[in-house]
């Protein structure tokens, strides 16, 4: 049996009355590419949220590793990375400032440190650019130093909110290699995405969720079918709505 | 086409009173929030009240309450204008929401007369808060008179428009100056408060006096003295004596300036924008040693980093200790009692007298610098990122703390070894201003990051949002000046003793606050 790394456990999440997650479970194996999509609204980003401990939430529990994020905070977010949509990053540090102070966040030894450092900013094609600050950055190259930020520490888990957008179309490619290089050495990576193109040929596991409820999980191919996960996902929508 | 800015200035009210959020939120988290915070305000605007009643009387009985609508008047455009220049020039420009706006069509300048109302209500309402509550007491002991009535009104409804159109102005002339510079953000501090401390020097040494020099009644000496401090109050202090058109100068003069600085700095709003808002990358960055240091040691720095980003900030958050240094420094090379012209026996009593109140001094200005009351809040839309990390809540508040601790305990030591040497402090006083300095440091520090921490306003559209119209600095400011002021009133009559017990006190809630932000749970 493959280890859990996440495990998502009954998780319902209010906004005063309105419900934006509903009971929703399932567990992210170490290996999953585990794609996460659903319509604007539909949950997506406050399960993110919530699993990286930036959200509380009101019921049920999320294991990291079997280690509860509500009662381990702190040590569920060491094995963890996350990267929201839209990476506000520190606009006042520099690259290479930012990076050093991810670094010593998750106490990356100074040697691994440089390494990384080397290997990912030349891999994005921002080396030359980590003197400057980040308010210079455009928005690609927030997310490239976002993410070089937090591959740092090689985390176990790995949480992205729409983790293409507003890359370049070689950033995306070299990022995708980065996920499957990880999972190759048991690592989770667990993303939102509405570019269901990208679930389909990356992920291994996909999850469906409709107004907070999840409304499908498991293996890509037990998922789609013989479908394509575009009409099985607008199919869903349709059946929802009738 | 009708007037867009009503519009404008209304979304701008909204963001800034946060009425939509308490209103609409379903978490019932922000109404509480939101209520608590009208609560504080309610207590701090009870206390303004309070003082400037108590403070009026006081003027009254020593006959000086013809002088009061003027004196109102001075002391709230000098306040206006101090604010506004250490707002910088985040007051009108570099906002988050620029582009948006400029994306409208919307004339500039409703754009700009929009932003600059937005300012004017804020500093109105703090006008109102001081002259009403003076104006009831100077009619009580006055007499009314509609003539007086409308003198008042037409002069606070008009006072806060020309400090606040030469500091802004000022202001955006230093941001302009020093964009390209390497160290703008300190240079643009310094600039700002030498700026403030040149206007009142030189206020003090043009301002055309009025009608009483030497051997006049007190009160045509405090007239002048008005005068001096802000030398357009005299046209009200005029027209109280009868020259009816005084008020309406003072009226045109502001109205005048209100106006020439939209007209002016909408010709030039987007190019002073622009200027401060781009910012030019650096290619070619060589790789060199990266350096680590522990977890908390690097959310210190980069709390520094954060204070040293913005000027407001920094100009807010320094600005009393750095108003303590520079007394401090004054009084070594300055002999107070020589600089007075006093006798050798009188300067000894003044000695005796003053001494013990240093430790109240250094409570008043330690209480005016924390940036810890607004760094959490700061954290913007970056939040999320920060609570994301692998440190506790704890940790995040302590390093919030520390700027706060290190700048008040730097310019508070040298601020009082200086003031104990010059007053030839005994042994129990230089107890108390030494131990003042750590504790109370500490206390501000962490009594502002505790008061961030219940009310955190992360929605700001530019720093200034988030430094200044915060509730958590308004009680820290007002809250350490209010005990600074006590300390100083019981130390004149008692001595040092009742420091070293508001130390103490003090030094318990420091204890209290570091044990109680374990359970601190920080989400977005």
């Amino acid at each position: 049996m493959q280890e859990k790394v996440l495990e998502i456990r009954r998780l319902t999440k209010r906004y005063g009355d309105k419900l934006a997650v509903d009971d929703l479970s399932l567990d992210v194996c170490a290996g999953d590419i585990y794609g996460f999509i659903g319509q604007n609204g539909a949950g997506k980003t406050t399960t993110l949220r919530a699993v990286t401990g930036v959200l509380a939430f009101e019921g049920g529990d999320i294991l990291i590793d079997g280690n509860s994020v509500r009662e381990r905070p702190v040590l569920c977010k060491r094995m963890t990375a996350y990267i929201p949509d839209n990476p506000d990053l520190y606009e006042y540090l520099t690259g290479i400032q930012y990076l050093n102070f991810m670094g010593d966040m998750f106490e990356v030894p100074k040697d691994m440190r440089r390494e990384r450092i080397e290997t990912y900013a030349g891999m994005f094609r921002i080396s030359g650019d980590l003197g400057s600050l980040v308010s210079s950055y455009s928005h690609g190259m927030k997310q490239k130093l976002a993410i070089i930020g937090a591959l740092l520490h090689e985390p176990k888990l790995m949480v992205l909110d729409e983790p293409f957008v507003g890359l370049d179309p070689e950033a995306a490619f070299k990022l995708k290699e980065v996920f499957r290089s990880m999972c190759a050495a048991g690592s989770a990576i667990f993303f939102s995405t509405h570019v269901l193109d990208v679930a389909e040929k990356l992920c291994n596991k996909i999850a469906i969720i409709k107004g907070g409820k999840l409304i499908a999980s498991g293996n890509i191919e037990d998922v789609r079918g013989d479908e394509s996960l575009e009409s099985v996902f607008m199919e869903v929508l349709e059946n929802d709505a009738r | 086409m009708h007037a867009k800015w009503p519009l404008l200035l209304k979304v701008q009210l909204i963001g800034l009173t946060g009425i939509t959020l308490a209103k609409h939120s379903n978490d019932p988290k922000e109404r509480r929030k939101a209520a608590g915070g009208i609560a504080v305000l309610a207590i701090f605007g009870a206390i303004l009240l309070f003082y400037a009643v108590m403070l009026a009387i006081g003027f009254c009985l020593q006959g000086l309450g013809k002088n009061l609508p003027a004196l109102t008047v001075a002391l709230a455009s000098v306040i206006i204008f101090a604010f506004t220049l250490f707002q910088g020039s985040s007051i009108l420009f570099a906002t988050k929401d620029h582009d948006m706006v400029m994306s409208l069509p919307v004339p500039r300048w409703q754009v700009v007369l929009a932003r600059l109302l937005c300012s004017y209500i804020v500093a109105l309402a703090f006008a109102l808060a001081v002259a009403v509550p003076v104006t009831v007491v100077f009619f009580v002991f006055e007499g009314f008179s509609f003539g007086a009535l409308g003198t008042v009104f037409l002069s606070v409804l008009t006072c806060p428009l020309l400090p606040l159109a030469v500091a802004a102005a000022l202001s955006t002339l230093i941001a302009a100056l020093t964009a390209r510079m390497r160290f703008k953000t300190l240079l643009q501090s310094i600039l700002g408060i030498a700026l403030f401390v040149g206007v009142m020097v030189a206020s003090f040494s043009f301002s055309f006096s009025a009608n009483a020099e030497g051997g006049a009644d007190m009160s045509a000496l405090f007239g002048v003295l008005v005068g001096k401090l802000y030398p357009p109050a005299l046209l009200v202090d005029m027209t109280l004596s009868g020259a009816a058109w005084g008020v309406f100068a003072f009226a045109g003069i502001s109205l005048g300036a209100g106006a020439l600085f939209v007209a002016v700095v909408a010709q030039f709003y987007e190019r002073i924008n622009a200027a401060l808002l781009s910012r030019s990358a650096r290619a070619g960055y060589k790789a060199k040693d990266v350096k680590s240091s522990s977890a908390f040691v690097a959310l210190a720095k980069k709390e520094f980093k954060r204070l040293f980003s913005h000027s407001g900030y920094l100009l807010n958050g320094i600005c009393g200790a750095l108003l303590l240094l520079l007394f401090g420094i004054a009084l070594a090379f300055i002999d107070p009692s020589a600089a007075l012209g006093l006798p050798a026996a009188d300067a000894e009593t003044a000695i005796r007298v003053f001494a013990p109140m240093g430790a109240g001094v250094m409570m008043v200005f330690i209480g005016m610098s924390c940036p810890a009351a607004a760094a959490l809040s700061l954290e913007g839309s970056s939040r999320g990122l920060l609570f994301s990390l692998p440190v506790s809540g704890r940790q995040i508040l302590l390093a919030k703390a520390v700027p706060t601790f290190v700048i008040d305990c730097a310019a508070g030591i040298v601020f009082a070894v200086i003031f104990g040497l010059r007053m030839e402090a005994d042994a129990v006083i230089w107890v108390s201003l030494l131990l003042t300095v750590p504790v109370y440091s500490a206390f501000t520090a962490l009594f502002g990051s505790f008061l961030n921490y219940k009310f955190p306003k992360y929605d700001w559209k530019n720093e200034t949002m988030a430094v200044k119209n915060s509730i958590p600095m308004l009680i820290t400011v007002f809250g350490n000046m209010v005990l600074g002021a006590a300390a100083i009133a019981l130390s004149a009559f008692v001595g040092p003793w009742p420091v070293l017990v508001i130390d103490a006190l003090c030094l318990a809630a420091c204890i209290a606050l570091y044990i109680g932000f374990r359970k601190v749970r920080l989400y977005a």
